[in-house]
């Protein structure tokens, strides 16, 4: 129990103790020979007054009868303040100061008294005793007397009131305990300052300890409490320098792992023995939408791919003894994403397996491979046609099996088509290459649009008489300045309106209109064609891309128009795109391109 | 307490074992659209490969849930999750079987020459998937208010099937010769308009599951 105590009012207890005991011994010692000493003060003063009466008895002898002794004793008791008895040797009271005459006889027997007895076998008896017949403490001394005259003899005893002495006893006592209980006010109200005084330091110790606990790892003890401390203080010190050391480390390797963990490209997650996410990192935001979110839950439950949910169900399912065997897998989300999933075990001394799984985003290196695999097909598709055609009909030429100079003459026909063909083409490819390797934009200069669409359509003209598609331009009425190569500019124009003619209905309308934005001019051309499945929409600018593989080829079409579009375009610092259907309609496509204004100077 | 916990974990794997049909329906679903609108014959072989997969899950889950049923006697939210994956999975399989339809579509549709571009077909393809998507998502977080979006959807894709209905029919008034084409192509948007309204079905056990109200051909709780 004393060790639930505080350790203030455990230092306040001893201290209480300590002073109790001494205080209280040394009093009680001291009341204890006081009494001692006043008891034998009290004898010795009775037994100098029975000497006393001894003596005067033996002068006023010898007395005629009893009643004179009776007178005797009553005078003398008086005089002296005490109580004078005479007890005859067989025990009877023959006179007592006290007692009147008349009453003497019905006194008991006094023969064994114990001061009688010790009187009749010394000489001398003292007893302090209480007395019934006066009713209080009384001190008794008694003394053989031989008596005389009408006086047998006997015993003269002499009773000191005890009442004197007590009283005296009583009187000093209180004063003790008073002064005692003084003391011991004070001397509490010391040792509580003393305890208080010692508490302090321990109390700020405390709450340097309690501190760190907290998490103040800078916080120190400097001053000890007392000697028997410091190697506490010290202890508390050093290990809260340790901590501080060691959060310290631990703190700047998480910073250093989050750095490289956000940095990273790959969305990582970490899986815990459960296969219950653990942490994710910011770029797993590419594959879900609120990454922390998806905190404590099964990776089926974040991305819908059950192949992914199987390989990690594998890998944690891996034992402890098997090496670790990164697993591999690719999975593909919805709208084209590819992931190349690593899944790697991770050992946790504490928790068991977990999985470190890390997704690196493929799509675009998947795009890519396709871009380059049909690139490679369609080229040597487009070449290969008109090559074929021309070497059949050289071939049946040279056969000599035509039959009439007209059906040479349609060959040759044919031939110089192809041959034209496939030179536009060249052309084209040539241009894009010059294009390409330019990158920037070198003879810029204000060109006026409407001149440049001019000259598009004319170029465009007798496609579009014979499909009767029209033109409607939709541009302000001042002269549009916009910087670029008044050439390149025209050609990006007729490349879009030859589309818009070769894949409109008949009797339809092309329509070109611009807007203004942050950027410069937006210019839209518009037609009514079937539209641009939206999977190949991102591919249309490639080159040799064909929406519809099967269709024949095109006549008069490289495939390589909108490929010479974007160059251009991004040469002049702006976008081209495609919308299809355009916003708010059924059908149709809207081929749209920013140019940046020329200033007007 | 053991038993208990017991129990939630034989849920948390039904649920997942739902989670996990669902992808592998969503990735038929999305397959079968890309060997219809890519001409992908290869995708779509794939595509009816993979329906018996899902038909074995199917059966797999339904055994889940009996057992479940039977053993733990289960009350109130636990009973209706219970049932809830039931009838989401009857779905989900019906999903794959319309998947397993379009792929079919798609191969005798590949074999003969290319109908024009189709931006309404488009439409309707992503406005099924989408819904299927959002229905799978609101089963696996919860969300009411995600379920009861799909089951508005529903209405945006029953139009779009009737306007490809109306389209084909003008179409083959003209061109003769694709007729049968057409009707194959009014097949694929009627599959994904039942691809829709079984993600509709979905949406409603999702608020059954949740809410314990039944919200089936009304859309409102």
């Amino acid at each position: 129990m004393f060790r639930k105590l505080s350790f203030r009012s455990r230092l306040l207890l001893s201290f209480w103790a300590v002073l109790f005991l001494a205080l209280l011994l040394p009093s009680l010692y001291y009341r204890k020979t006081l009494s001692e000493e006043i008891n034998a003060d009290t004898r010795s003063n009775a037994i100098h007054q029975l000497n006393l009466a001894y003596w005067l008895l033996s002068q006023d002898q010898p007395f005629q009868n009893a009643a004179s002794l009776q007178v005797w004793c009553k005078t003398l008791g008086d005089h002296l303040g005490t109580r004078i008895t005479y007890v005859a040797s067989d025990g009877t009271v023959i006179a007592d100061s006290q007692v009147s005459f008349a009453q003497v006889p019905s006194m008991g027997n006094h023969a064994n008294r114990p001061e009688i007895v010790q009187a009749y076998k010394e000489g001398l008896g003292t007893s302090s005793r209480y007395s019934i017949t006066l009713e209080r403490n009384l001190i008794y001394a008694a003394r053989k007397s031989d008596g005389g005259g009408a006086i047998p003899a006997g015993v003269i005893r002499v009773a000191v009131p005890f009442l004197e002495v007590k009283r005296k006893l009583d009187r000093l006592g209180r004063n003790l305990i008073l002064t005692v209980l003084l003391a011991f006010g004070a001397t509490i109200l010391i040792s509580y300052l003393f305890a208080r005084q010692l508490e302090a330091p321990l109390r700020r110790m405390i709450r340097a300890a309690e501190g760190i606990g907290s998490g103040d790892y800078g916080k120190r003890i400097r001053i000890s409490p007392g000697q028997e401390f410091s190697p506490l203080s010290h202890a508390i010190n050093k290990m809260a320098k340790s901590i501080e050391k060691q959060i310290h480390t631990i703190t700047e390797q998480k910073q250093q792992l989050e750095a490289v963990l956000n940095g990273m490209a790959e969305g990582v997650m970490v899986l815990d023995s459960r296969g219950r996410i653990r942490t994710v990192n910011p770029a797993l935001a590419r594959i879900i939408p609120h990454p922390p979110a998806s905190i404590g839950r099964r990776p089926l439950e974040v991305i819908l791919s059950s192949e992914l949910q199987q390989a990690c169900d594998q890998v944690l399912a891996g034992s402890d003894e098997l090496p670790v065997q990164p697993y591999n897998l690719e999975i593909s989300l919805g709208e084209g994403r590819a992931f190349d999933v690593n899944i790697v075990q991770l050992r946790d001394r504490q928790e068991g397996m977990g999985a470190i799984v890390v997704f690196h985003d493929i799509t675009q290196l998947k795009r890519l491979e396709k871009i380059r695999q049909d690139f490679v097909a369609n080229v040597s598709h487009e070449l290969r046609t008109p090559l074929t055609s021309i070497k059949g009909y050289a071939e049946t030429l040279l056969a000599g099996r035509t039959e009439s100079p007209d059906s040479t003459r349609d060959f040759l026909q044919v031939i110089l088509k192809h041959a034209n063909q496939m030179s536009k083409m060249v052309d084209d490819l040539l241009q894009l290459a010059r294009l390409e390797a330019r990158q920037q934009l070198s003879e810029a200069v204000a060109v006026d649009v409407a001149t440049a669409l001019n000259s598009a359509w004319k170029a465009c003209s007798s496609l579009a008489e014979a499909k009767e598609v029209r033109l409607e331009k939709l541009l302000p009425e001042d002269p549009l300045l916009v910087r670029a190569d008044a050439e390149q500019l025209e050609q990006v124009f007729r490349n879009l309106l030859e589309n818009a003619v070769k894949y409109g209905p008949s009797g339809g309308t092309v329509r070109v209109s611009c807007n203004f934005g942050p950027e410069g001019v937006v210019f839209q051309v518009r037609d009514e064609g079937p539209g641009i499945p939206s999977q190949a929409q991102p591919r249309i600018f490639e080159r040799f891309y064909r929406v519809e593989k099967n269709r024949a080829n095109q006549e008069g079409s490289t495939g390589l128009g909108l490929a010479i579009c974007r160059h251009i375009i991004q040469n002049h610092g702006g976008e081209i795109w495609v919308e299809s259907p355009p916003q708010g309609e059924a059908e149709g496509s809207a081929f749209f391109f920013t140019l940046p204004l020329a200033n007007k100077e | 307490m053991e038993v208990r916990k017991r129990f939630s974990q034989e849920l948390d794997d039904l649920k997942l074992e739902v989670l996990r049909m669902a992808a592998l329906t969503e990735h038929a679903l999305t397959k079968a659209l890309r060997a219809f609108f890519e001409r992908d014959s290869d995708l779509a072989e794939e595509v009816v490969a993979s329906d018996e997969e899902i038909d074995l899950l199917e059966v797999d889950i339904d055994k889940r849930c009996l057992r479940l049923l039977a053993l733990e006697q289960p009350m109130a939210r636990d009973l209706r999750f219970i049932i809830g994956c039931m009838r989401i999975c009857i779905n989900l399989e019906r999903i794959a079987d319309q998947a397993v339809n379009i792929a079919e579509r798609a191969l005798y549709l590949n074999q003969r020459p290319a109908l024009p571009h189709q931006p309404l077909m488009e439409r309707l393809a992503a406005t099924s998937v989408d819904m299927f998507k959002q229905a799978v998502s609101a089963f696996n977080i919860g969300n009411t208010q995600q379920a009861s979006k799909v089951c508005q959807m529903d209405d945006a894709a029953d139009e779009l099937n009737l306007k490809i209905l109306r389209h084909f029919v003008d179409y083959m008034v003209a061109e003769v010769r694709a007729v049968e084409r057409a009707v194959y192509s009014i097949i694929v948007s009627r599959c994904l308009e039942r691809c829709g309204d079984h993600a509709t079905n979905v949406a409603e056990a999702v608020v059954f599951i949740v809410e314990g109200v039944e919200i089936k051909h009304h859309c409102e709780p």
